[in-house]
């Protein structure tokens, strides 16, 4: 166990640098910075605020000033947003992320696993085929096309909830089932799938055999079974759904870090950037770690050791 | 003759396919007495484990049902019986060995747990009794240390120890009927014999009856007392393990027992089989069976399926060779 961890540590340390580094260069050699604008600043001006932000210091310099900072948890100033630092932005933004996010996640838990277990019992049957709709729907109808749609309907016509803003818990709604949309469809057709495969294992056939009861079978034998490749495909999707949609915060109005993500690309804010790179990798890391361990917690035979396979 | 624990008459089942329907059992007839063992043999694809599975009704329908015919147990006609009173027999009057102990065992379920859930449903025991009661019967089927291995997971197990960990799964109610579908199977030769030993005893402990379904006659020979060789879904002859195998009257039984490979044969000779395929169930001949295969056919074999016809005390055979003034043909050779 400790081993496991230690191990996993430095992989992910590793990792991490890896990936700060190629982000670092990587929109460096992006053209444009933070402080082009379309007016030419005075020359003098121009270098002063270099001066400020370290921007004239040699590359591999700047490189180094930025993940001592980092170490110490410093991600830096903001070059757009002034008096703001990243942390700040983070701080601020993450947490309404990750409101909308768990309520999304737990949507589409709820719903996906419900909707795969019911179609797989009831396969070509209405049932089964209600549930492949919606998640046919879900896979292809985009999430701003969705979110459009749901505003339309339940704040114009109506008249519910407001469109947009962010605050009451009724405002979570319209853009949890935006965000959760794809992730339902994906659970739904994956549970599906396992259960499916699952219901033909031998071991069903020896629960029946010692006489359970149907609804037993399924919840005691097959459900458990079948939960491995949904729990695999959670970690990603939990770190993704958690840092933010640019597009349902956007049509929403909230806000949330993943429309920091975005416009810090266009606005070559450097350090926010790097700074939002960094926390997700972290928490994507972190969350595929609780997928390895919950791992464990599911299926007896896999055991976490530091050995290689 | 003990009175009959299960009774099977005529059993018909199908199953319904895209192609029409299969007729995998057709019109099976045989009786088991309490206590007694009897093998089911029979080559791939015969029906035995069909039969088997309707019995204790684990046939997935759709596309299998049967169609036809009734199974008596216990006063019961299984064939009719709800689910929920067909659960109460599940595991709890009969119970019922598979053939791959590898895939038969929940992988995420303790062998505890896999255990006492038959005997708390079936027996009522609460929780700590039942885990008693489990504890009991891995010690009864050979296994060690069972208070530790209770507690452990499918893939701690080796293959012969979790066949052992299916019949004690199969005995823990204590059932009057054993339903064992090529129990040894998947097993190497030595764990086998293990096995086939394991379930000889218990049987006489515990008088349970036993069905044994195998294509191995070797392992009959170890368990059981009675045959039954089923072909193309229909018992084709049936009688005490001495008379069809020493002196089988069926030609079928008979191209089976010499296709058994022989320890004192020399090494270079080639190993015998029954020439020619089962016959489609999809459509069925319209006379016996076996008469495409059958060395000793006849145009009646072609055109009219032969009766059940008794050839000695016990000893039936479904063949027009038995009916008096058929031709004699010579079945030497065997053993």
């Amino acid at each position: 166990m400790v081993r496991f961890f230690s191990r996993r540590l430095v992989t992910m340390l590793l990792a991490l640098l890896f990936i700060s580094t190629f982000t670092f260069f990587g929109m460096k050699v992006i053209p444009g910075g933070p402080f082009d604008s379309e007016k030419q600043l005075p020359p003098a001006i121009q270098k002063n605020i270099e001066e400020k932000y370290g921007l004239n210091d040699p590359l591999l310099k700047q490189y180094t000033d930025y993940l001592s900072g980092v170490i110490k948890g410093d991600l830096g100033p903001s070059f757009k947003y002034p008096n703001r630092s990243v942390n700040d932005i983070i701080k601020e933004s993450f947490p309404v992320s990750a409101v909308l996010g768990c309520v999304a996640i737990l949507l589409a838990l709820s719903v996906g696993l419900c909707l795969g277990v019911l179609s797989a019992l009831k396969q070509n049957q209405w049932q089964d085929y209600l549930a492949v709709i919606i998640a046919t729907l879900g896979f292809s109808v985009p999430s701003f096309v969705l979110a459009a749609l749901l505003q339309y309907v339940f704040a114009y016509k109506l008249g519910w909830v407001l469109p947009a803003m962010w605050g009451t818990w009724q405002q979570t709604i319209l853009p949890a089932v935006s965000l959760a949309a794809l992730p339902t469809a994906t659970i739904t057709r994956l549970m599906r799938s396992n259960m499916l495969e699952v219901l033909q294992e031998d071991y069903i056939r020896t629960a029946r055999a010692k006489g359970l009861k149907n609804r037993v079978i399924i919840y005691r034998h097959a459900i458990r079974n079948a939960l491995m490749p949904v729990v695999t495909y959670l970690g990603p999707m939990v770190a993704s759904i958690f840092t933010g949609s640019f597009v349902v915060e956007t049509i929403f109005a909230i806000p949330g870090l993943g429309r920091y993500f975005v416009n810090s690309v266009f606005n070559r804010d450097y350090t926010l950037i790097m700074g939002l790179t960094i926390f997700y990798s972290i928490f994507l890391m972190t969350m595929n770690l609780l997928v390895d361990l919950s791992y464990a917690v599911i299926d007896p035979r896999v055991k976490l050791t530091g050995k290689k396979e | 003759m003990p009175e009959h624990l299960l009774e099977v008459n005529n059993l018909k089942v199908s199953f319904f396919t895209h192609a029409g329907e299969v007729q995998a059992v057709r019109g099976t007839t045989f009786a088991i007495g309490t206590g007694e063992a009897v093998a089911l043999v029979g080559e791939s694809g015969c029906g035995k484990s069909v039969t088997a599975q309707s019995i204790m009704r684990l046939i997935p329908d759709p596309p299998g049902r049967i169609v036809g015919g009734e199974i008596l147990f216990g006063g019961q006609d299984l064939a009719k019986l709800p689910e929920r009173e067909m659960e109460k027999i599940r595991g709890n009057q009969i119970g019922m060995i598979f053939q791959d102990p590898m895939t038969s065992l929940n992988p995420t379920m303790t062998i505890g747990r896999q255990l006492t859930e038959g005997i708390v449903k079936h027996q009522g025991l609460p929780r700590r009794e039942a885990e008693k009661r489990a504890v009991e019967m891995l010690a009864l089927v050979g296994i060690p240390q069972p208070d530790r291995r209770v507690k452990q997971y499918p893939h701690e197990f080796s293959g012969g120890m979790r066949q052992r960990v299916m019949i004690a799964i199969a005995l823990a109610c204590e059932p009057r009927l054993l339903i064992a579908d090529e129990p040894t199977t998947a097993l190497d030769v030595t764990i086998q014999a293990q096995i086939i030993e394991l379930m000889k005893e218990l049987k006489d402990q515990t008088n349970t009856s036993i069905i044994l379904i195998t294509h191995d006659l070797g392992v009959v020979a170890g368990l059981c007392s009675r045959v039954l060789v089923m072909y193309a879904g229909q018992i084709v002859e049936s009688g005490t393990l001495d008379e069809v195998f020493y002196r089988p009257g069926h030609p079928y039984t008979y191209s089976l027992l010499r296709a058994v490979p022989r320890l004192d044969a020399k090494v270079k000779e080639r190993l015998v089989s029954i020439p020619g395929q089962p016959p489609d169930l999809l459509n069925p001949p319209k006379g016996c069976s076996f008469a495409p295969r059958c060395e000793f056919a006849m145009r009646i074999c072609q055109e009219r399926p032969p009766e059940e016809r008794a050839v000695n005390d016990g000893h039936f055979v479904k063949c027009w060779l038995t009916v008096p003034g058929a031709p004699q043909v010579s079945l030497k050779g065997v053993r």
